[in-house]
């Protein structure tokens, strides 16, 4: 009988900088022998755009090539490459990840997530949500976990 | 010191009660062997003075059930003239030491002093081998007042067999301080067996924890004992127990409470000794009030609690806990590093470590490797520490009053070196005061 392992969850705003901070938890989650979830959250506003990729479909097949190429280029944020690139960096660093993209706001995300899930040592955010919501709203939004939160943000003058 | 004296004459009874509290002692006095024990079950105590020959239940009989229940208690019999066989029984039989009738209470005070001293100096050397790991092969390290606290705990914990709960974030230790309270309670020396409740399935986690018979479902091609009957006489740690199901819980609490159980498709009821250790990261009471941990259940549990604070809140430990793991894991790469440069050490501590102990041991082993010098640079630090900023918030966690006092008294006496006077004459209180807030 095959064991589960531990996890830390990363969650992060999927868009441009969806991987900023992912560095930091992959060293955690291997630090403390835990695996890692990503989870993406998708702001509603972005995954409402997911319908509009059937719209840019339907303005393709009619040939307005450039009003499709336009749609697609606002809703490709997350594509499977860049996720293919932690899945690679998560198995040279010896950790096992998965990954999820979920359209939600922030909170309900991470409580639905953790109540679906055993073994969740802790969540930690990454800087575009620090940054996004700010300590204190994120103080109010994880009142009512039980695990360990960890905020990444970055100093103002770091590159990573 | 708490003193129970049971004598079943008046006269002699009030005399030693006075003397004993005139010399400073808490006393208490009972006229018979059975009142007594009734008294012990009932509240603490650490001496007991009793006499031979009592009504109901004699003083060798009460000594036999006391030594039986409560190991820690010392017991001096009082002996008629002469009876040096009866000393020598109780000696025999456990007693702390005896005085024969007609007895000068001075010589009674010095074996009580004699007792207290020895007392004394069994709970120090305790703590000692606990914070040095003497007498099990677990290091502990114990620099900080919270972690000294812990140490105290452990070693006032060593003569009962009561079920303990360990909070703590992940990575502080639980499993270490469960380890220590085995090997040096009373259970040491027989088995102490692990099981993490967040890694296994509903099914997996009662296969393990009662065993099952062949047969009992797919894949059970044999009969396999379950933890709870191979550690008979022993401890089992069950680590992360909030992440237990809930059906599991009910028939976890039957083994508690009734001692017995049967294994997953068996017919068969076993029975079992097992001392409980539990252990939780996450906030027990938020767990209990969203329905998914019983309450009956904790308190079971929860006989004694142990809160090990994460690393972060105790700084004081980061430096020795470095040098530990230093030297361990440089014997380990056969590698000659003599120590931290002072700008790791800074960053080290500048930190917040939410993986805890587990993320600083992890993060000097890999700086032990990577390290081409005679000492650890912030070069071999991982470098995801300077881009970021890492701020750990725990949830839930509001300090009590009693607790926010603690604190700010630890920090002035960090403030001030330990010393107690001048802490209390900062903080505008007694030293009594002071001493009550430390003891809460």
């Amino acid at each position: 009988m095959a064991e589960m392992i531990e996890r830390v969850i990363f969650v992060t705003k999927a868009g441009e900088k969806f991987d900023e901070g992912f560095t930091y938890a992959l060293e955690l989650a291997s630090s403390i022998n835990a695996g890692i979830t990503v989870l993406a959250v998708c702001a509603k506003k972005l995954a409402k755009s997911y319908e509009d990729m059937m719209s840019a479909i339907a303005f393709a097949e009619e040939g307005e090539d450039s009003t499709a190429r336009n749609m697609v280029n606002r809703i490709e944020t997350l594509c499977d490459e860049e996720v293919d690139v932690l899945r690679i960096r998560s198995a040279e660093a010896g950790v096992s990840m998965s990954f999820e993209a979920v359209e939600n706001d922030f909170d309900s995300a991470i409580s639905e997530h953790l109540n679906a899930m055993q073994g969740v040592r802790m969540v930690l955010l990454s800087p575009s949500i620090v940054v996004k919501k700010g300590l204190k709203d994120l103080r109010q939004i994880i009142k009512k976990l039980s695990i360990p939160v960890v905020a990444i943000t970055k100093p103002a003058k770091a590159d990573a | 010191m708490r003193i129970l004296a049971a004598e079943d004459e008046d006269i002699t009874l009030k005399h030693l009660l006075y003397t004993l509290k005139k010399e400073g002692f808490e006393a208490k006095g009972v006229g018979n062997g059975k009142d007594a024990l009734n008294e012990i079950k009932a509240s603490k105590y650490d001496i007991l003075i009793a006499d031979i020959k009592m009504p109901v239940m004699g003083g060798l009989e009460l000594l036999e059930s006391v030594k039986k229940s409560q190991p820690d208690i010392d017991v001096l019999i009082i002996t008629g003239f002469g009876s040096i066989e009866s000393a020598v029984e109780a000696m025999s039989k456990g007693a702390a030491d005896y005085i024969t009738k007609p007895f000068n209470l001075d010589e009674l005070i010095l074996k009580i002093r004699k007792i207290e001293e020895k007392k004394s100096l069994e709970k120090e050397n305790t703590a000692l081998k606990i914070s040095l790991g003497i007498g099990s092969d677990i290091p502990f390290i114990a620099k900080s007042r919270a972690m000294k606290r812990i140490v105290g705990l452990i070693q006032s914990i060593h003569a009962s067999d009561c079920n303990v709960m360990i909070s703590g974030e992940s990575g502080v230790g639980k499993g270490l301080v469960a380890r220590l309270i085995h090997s040096t309670g009373i259970r040491k020396g027989k088995p102490f067996l692990s099981l993490n409740c967040a890694v296994f399935t509903e099914d997996m986690l009662a296969s393990e924890l009662f065993g099952h018979e062949r047969g009992a479902f797919t894949g059970a091609i044999s009969q396999k004992p379950g933890l709870l009957e191979i550690a008979d006489k022993g401890t089992v740690f069950l680590d992360e127990i909030a992440e237990m199901p809930t059906s599991l819980q009910a028939k976890l609490l039957k083994v508690i409470e009734e001692k017995e159980f049967m294994r997953v498709g068996g017919i068969r009821t076993i029975t079992t000794d097992v001392r409980f250790i539990a252990a939780t990261n996450q906030n027990l009471r938020t767990v209990i009030s969203s329905g998914k941990f019983r309450e009956d259940l904790y308190y079971r549990l929860n006989v004694m609690d142990i809160h090990i604070l994460p690393l972060r809140e105790r700084k004081d430990d980061i430096v020795p806990l470095c040098r530990h793991f230093l030297e361990k894991h440089s014997k380990k790469a056969n590698k000659r590093i003599l120590g931290f440069s002072n700008d790791s050490l800074e960053v080290l501590m500048s930190y917040s470590f939410p993986g805890n102990v587990r993320e600083l041991e992890n993060m000097v082993e890999r700086a032990v490797i990577l390290e081409q010098s005679h000492y650890i640079t912030t070069e071999s630090l991982p470098q995801t520490l300077r881009l970021f900023q890492i701020e750990t918030i725990v949830p839930g966690h509001i300090k009590t009053i009693d607790e926010l006092s603690r604190d700010y008294v630890e920090k002035v006496l960090d403030f001030v070196g330990q010393n107690k006077s001048k802490a209390a004459e900062l903080l505008g209180i007694s030293r009594t005061s002071l001493w009550r807030i430390l003891k809460q």
